[in-house]
């Protein structure tokens, strides 16, 4: 999964990702694009945890697998 | 102690329901292509946005869109104006810091002067405070209330700021609320975090920072954004995380207030902030999207007007003829939340007409 994560990030913000990845300069549009990318390859964030999303690392650790 | 303001009213009804929105299409494919390039279609997608409603500014204002539903309320429902003691104009775009929005709708309504009519300044929580004033006072009238909603946001959008300038679209509306026998207890629920009033904020043009010679200057701000003073300032952000903690909590409120379940609501009607946020809301209160209605991929967000355009446009002919049980949300600026239980219908409801512009 973890690889899947990455690939769908990097092709949003259009550079590699890794865990070390912070999320400083994304805007929060680009933060729902990811979210709702995520979301059609079932791999969910829960909402409550959105607003905690501060880095890939922090992704990986909220993601659930749907289904 | 509660995190929330409950509030009930017994006997009233909504007697007609009826929405307006210029005629003017804005292709947000087209329209954005400057600002956000290759990445448009994404941000189409996330917002939801598709096309927006946009009237010409200094020309047709919410007053005008608002009256205009009133008066096709009236032409098709046959409703008797006589019956209004009472004028609410929810906005936060109104046509002069003074005199007020609701004033000036009396008289191009032709209402009796033996109306009570004054403006409430809030934004997309507005119609649910609107509904709960209106009720509030048609039970101390003992008449009927025309509740007018209506906005024109996309005049103080940049169109040069990432955030905000494919989202809001214009609309007005007119409902109508009256006294009954017997109805269901509306139910309301509000929060107010004041703490964070510049996550959404138009900083200049009021009177703590008053009109200069730059506010209509567009300047680059830290956050990216390309806006003038008298433009809106949104940290979507905060927002997000306003909504996310706050408003599941105060629907799941109301249903414990109501004794109610998902299970015994017709409709979950959300203010349209971003396509996003409504079908993330409705995820997590259990609610499937059939209940759900959206119209913000195809007017986009008018703040306060978001709830009754969307009731207008797709419940009209369910209204109609049947009742419905609605639990609704409205959130944004303030920060604020109000969210409400009631019934819907059945009830003269026109769906959406449109202001030639």
């Amino acid at each position: 999964m973890k690889k899947k994560i990455f690939s769908i990030i990097s092709d949003i913000i259009e550079s590699p990702v890794d865990e070390t990845t912070g999320f400083q300069d994304i805007n929060s549009l680009k933060l729902l694009q990811i979210i709702m990318a995520l979301d059609e390859e079932d791999i969910t964030i829960p909402l409550e945890k959105i607003p905690l999303i501060k880095s890939v690392s922090d992704i990986l650790k909220f993601a659930q697998i749907e289904g | 102690m509660t995190q929330f303001a409950l509030a009930k009213v017994k006997n009233v009804k909504i007697a007609g329901l009826s929405a307006c929105v210029p005629s003017n299409v804005v292709d947000n494919k087209t329209f954005g292509e400057s600002i956000y390039k290759d990445e448009i279609l994404n941000v189409i997608k996330t917002t939801g946005v598709s096309e927006r409603r946009i009237c010409p500014e200094n020309v047709v204002t919410s007053l005008d869109l608002s009256v205009r539903a009133a008066d096709y309320l009236r032409e098709k429902s046959g409703y008797d104006f006589n019956n209004i003691a009472g004028v609410i104009f929810v906005t936060s775009s109104p046509d002069f810091l003074m005199p007020n929005n609701a004033t000036t709708a009396q008289y191009k309504l032709g209402l009796s002067g033996a109306t009570a009519a004054f403006d409430i300044n809030l934004a997309c929580s507005g119609y649910i405070y609107g509904l709960w004033v209106a009720a509030m006072m048609a039970k101390s009238l003992n008449k009927s209330i025309l509740l007018l909603d209506g906005e024109t946001n996309s005049h103080f959008a940049s169109p040069k700021d990432y955030a905000t300038a494919l989202l809001f679209g214009d609309a007005g509306t007119a409902s109508i609320i009256e006294p009954c026998e017997d109805s269901i207890e509306w139910t309301f629920a509000f929060e107010t975090d004041g703490s964070q009033r510049d996550a959404l904020i138009i900083p200049e043009g009021g009177y703590r920072k008053r009109i200069d010679e730059h506010s209509a200057e567009y300047k680059t701000y830290p956050d990216g954004g390309v806006r003038r003073g008298i433009d809106m300032r949104m940290d979507g952000m905060a927002v997000f995380n306003f909504v996310v903690r706050n408003v599941p909590k105060s629907l799941q409120y109301l249903m414990e207030q109501t004794n109610t379940t998902p299970e015994d609501y017709d409709i979950l009607a959300l203010h349209q902030a971003n396509l996003f946020m409504v079908k993330q809301v409705a995820k997590m209160m259990k609610f499937s999207m059939d209940k759900v209605p959206t119209t913000i991929q195809k007017y986009g967000n008018s703040s306060s007007a978001t709830i009754p355009v969307t009731i207008s446009a797709e419940l009209h002919k369910q209204i109609s003829t049947k009742k419905l049980r609605l639990i609704a949300s409205g959130f944004g600026a303030g920060l604020s939340v109000a969210s409400a239980s009631f019934e819907l219908g059945p009830c003269v409801c026109t769906g959406v007409t449109e202001y030639e512009c």
